[in-house]
């Protein structure tokens, strides 16, 4: 892209990267910022690290560009001089983009090769070793992450950044697990004090709302004056409805070698249970199908033949729907924890199943019911 | 043996076909997401006000007046 901006500069066509919500949060230790200043300093650290020449524009925190251009990670448009959009793309194509620059503005004078330009690339942020008495969680096949909302008052920043992430079924069944992480921001350089105590996270909970097995959490706090690895609780959860809100309070502390300065900080979050699409992805996390589905596992090696049924719900009720069948014959569907539902090839929730959709069931015949191991919506 | 190793073969090829069919319905979504939910092509970029790297606040409209290409992205 800066090749092409340097070819193209003489043609008078402008150039913009649009900073967003990281699309893959974690990766090189980055989290994902909570306030524009920190958005304002991602693109400082991608400038200084890659070398970029084309300028940067940023979207608010509300993230209403993202949400404006189609929610790509990777997106591309060329916008006329009327201000109309002329041409865009869902993945970012730099020799298709060349080639639609030469057939609107003309062939430029040079083609710059980028390895010519030395531009820099990102690397993993400093980190220390992952102290031993920390170990690694196993995590869910299916994570996806909620909302967090951390109240923002004052000036002093959010040094540790809480995300969470809950099992499909949390938000399809109302029980599962939760994985709360909190992870200090490799922007400010700091590290966690030991010697004070373990980070606790506690969780206030509204009378009716979620209940979680545990409401006080403390991370293990290694032998080590400091370190810089996350803080990482699985917990399960029952209750719970979407759009129900919890409040979190995390107690740390953290130092600042460059800055000369400990701290014991307290900073509050009102976690929602509902997908953030704005969150990102983390590499390596929540694609994988769910490894806990016993069922769906068991309906999956059993000795009965899979099939394919088709009809409409005459009735839904809990995990088990009743459909009227292509033949007319009324048949019990039932819906295991881990049973997949799509409609338009994307997941959809359970909530979508109601009296008339028409759906197709892929599953098997189980104690005279058909098990469902997936489900798309054909019509509603 | 070789009937239980033709059946290996067979399975491998039946999972992966599934893979690539499940991931060629993922990006097929987004694709067709991207067509729907983005500015069609004549449409007039949103009235938006983005931030430039100063901070300061950028309204898209400024981008009138030559042709100018947005790349999406972020750090990671």
């Amino acid at each position: 892209m800066e090749a092409i901006r340097q070819d193209f500069a003489s043609k008078g066509v402008r150039f913009y990267y649009v900073y967003k919500a990281l699309a893959h949060p974690e990766l090189h230790g980055y989290v994902q910022p909570y306030t524009l200043e920190e958005r304002l300093a991602h693109v400082r650290e991608a400038v200084r690290r890659l070398g970029t020449r084309i300028p940067w524009l940023v979207d608010p925190m509300d993230n209403r560009l993202k949400h404006a251009f189609g929610d790509q990670p990777n997106s591309e448009f060329i916008i006329g001089p009327d201000g109309k959009v002329v041409l865009k793309r869902a993945w970012c194509d730099p020799q298709a983009l060349r080639e639609d620059l030469e057939r609107l503005v003309g062939a430029p004078e040079s083609h710059t090769d980028p390895a010519e330009l030395n531009l820099g690339a990102i690397r993993d942020t400093a980190t220390r070793r992952r102290p031993e008495e920390l170990p690694q969680l196993e995590l869910p096949g299916d994570l996806t992450p909620v909302v967090v909302k951390p109240h923002l008052v004052g000036e002093e920043p959010f040094y540790a950044k809480l995300r969470v992430e809950v099992e499909r079924a949390v938000l399809n069944d109302g029980e599962g697990q939760v994985f709360l992480a909190l992870r200090l921001d490799p922007l400010y350089h700091v590290h966690w004090n030991n010697l004070v105590g373990p980070v606790r996270l506690k969780l206030l909970l509204p009378d009716d709302g979620p209940v979680f097995e545990a409401t006080e959490l403390t991370a293990l706090r290694p032998q080590q004056e400091s370190d810089g690895a996350p803080r990482e609780f699985l917990i399960r959860v029952r209750k719970v409805n979407e759009g129900d809100r919890i409040e979190a309070v995390v107690y740390y502390a953290a130092c600042s070698d460059e800055e000369g300065w400990c701290k014991i900080l307290t900073q509050r979050y009102t976690i929602v249970f509902r997908r953030d699409k704005d969150a990102g992805r983390v590499i390596g996390r929540g694609r994988r199908r769910p490894e806990r589905n016993v069922a769906v596992r068991e309906a999956a090696r059993g000795s009965g033949r899979r099939s394919v049924l088709t009809g409409a719900i005459v009735e839904a009720r809990g995990n088990v729907l009743r459909i009227r069948d292509s033949a007319g014959a009324t048949r019990s569907v039932r819906l295991l924890p881990g049973t997949r539902i799509f409609r338009s090839g994307r997941a959809a929730p359970r909530d979508r199943l109601k009296q008339g959709t028409r759906i197709g069931v892929f599953g098997q015949e189980r104690n005279g019911e058909f098990w469902a191991m997936r489900l798309l919506i054909l019509h509603e | 043996m070789r009937i239980v190793f033709h059946c290996i073969v067979l399975a491998a090829s039946v999972l992966l076909f599934q893979a690539a069919v499940v991931h060629a319905q993922g990006r097929r979504a987004a694709e067709h997401d991207f067509q729907n939910r983005s500015p069609r092509v004549g449409d007039p970029v949103p009235n938006l006000t983005a931030y430039d790297a100063q901070g300061k606040p950028f309204p898209l409209s400024k981008l009138k007046g030559s042709y100018t290409v947005l790349v999406f992205g972020c750090l990671t």
